[in-house]
């Protein structure tokens, strides 16, 4: 999406994504051995790690943009540069996701800043991680830079 | 489980050095396959043409600091909750061969109100390359249980 896309105050379905316990405990395997010294004492449900959560919300997000991208090439558009973000702030997981749990992630845009570059405007996005039963279980804030579709570099 | 670290453990203005995790192309690119499959971090003649070569997604470096911190002290430590990530910025890009050292420097240790057992540690993570290079910061929060209330020493 280009920087004019964005609209503070709307909110995308970035879909969902399952949780199994073999993908719960591959992710602790490589990052999070107290994940599968959990798994190893009897610890049932497993619950993922925290960071696996976010890292699914990133997973849908490329899926989502990807899309859009596709639907403009479709319609011979110029599809926008991608852009990097910076990093994030406030995460917070405030119930854990156990295996089998389906987490729908929403992405809320709440600030938009045009920048010093003519070519990028900041875009300031707050994501949400949702499980089958309605509760939070993710939250945090992340900005992103969006190239501007006016500016044509 | 027995613990070895405790509230008590993590001084306010205690630096500690650890880690030591090379960071190889494939590594950059399965992590990306499975949560953040842009070009840059898994088409190596696509990464050329926009950031100079393959990098690694920034959810991946998060992903080996969180590893770092369970090898150095986590899986040792009374962790009554990851209360969540303050900041986190991704300050310069990771990539194949880079070997990555984490800095840990305690911020604040808050004991909660009496009689709970337990503390909020404060974290600023230094992610630093083999260049002595930050590529990633990140401040987080703990929730650690206290010594005393436990009897274990």
């Amino acid at each position: 999406m280009f920087y004019e896309d964005f609209r503070v105050g709307q909110t995308a379905d970035l879909g969902s994504a399952t949780f199994s316990r073999e993908a719960i405990l591959a992710y602790g395997r490589r990052f999070d051995p107290r994940i599968v010294a959990r798994a190893a004492a009897g610890s049932e449900p497993v619950a993922a790690s925290g960071l696996h959560v976010a890292a699914a919300a990133m997973r849908r997000l490329v899926d989502t943009r990807n899309a859009l991208r596709a639907a403009m090439a479709a319609r011979g558009e110029a599809l926008p540069e991608l852009g990097v973000s910076p990093g994030f702030r406030e995460m917070r997981w405030p119930r854990p996701v156990y295996d089998g749990d389906v987490v729908s992630y929403l992405m809320e845009t709440v600030l938009k800043r045009e920048t010093s570059k003519p070519k990028w405007g900041l875009v300031g996005n707050r994501f949400r991680g949702v499980n089958q039963r309605g509760e939070d279980v993710l939250v945090f804030s992340s900005v992103v830079l969006a190239v501007r579709r006016a500016a044509k570099a | 489980m027995s613990y070895l670290l405790y509230f008590e453990d993590f001084p306010p203005g205690e630096v500690v050095e650890y880690g030591g995790l090379d960071v190889s192309a494939d590594d950059i690119v399965a992590f990306a396959r499975e949560f953040d499959p842009q070009p840059f971090h898994i088409d190596e003649e696509a990464a050329r043409a926009t950031t100079g070569g393959l990098i690694a997604s920034g959810w991946h470096t998060c992903a080996l600091l969180l590893r770092m911190n369970c090898d150095a002290f986590l899986m040792r430590a009374a962790i009554l909750a990851e209360a969540g990530v303050e900041e986190n910025r991704w300050e310069r890009p990771v990539g194949p061969g880079d070997r990555l050292h984490v800095r840990r420097l305690t911020l604040a240790a808050r004991p909660r109100d009496s009689g709970t057992g337990e503390g909020e540690v404060e974290f600023l993570y230094e992610v630093v390359n083999q260049n002595g290079l930050v590529a990633m910061t990140q401040r987080s929060l703990l929730v650690v249980q206290r010594r005393s209330e436990d009897g274990a020493d």
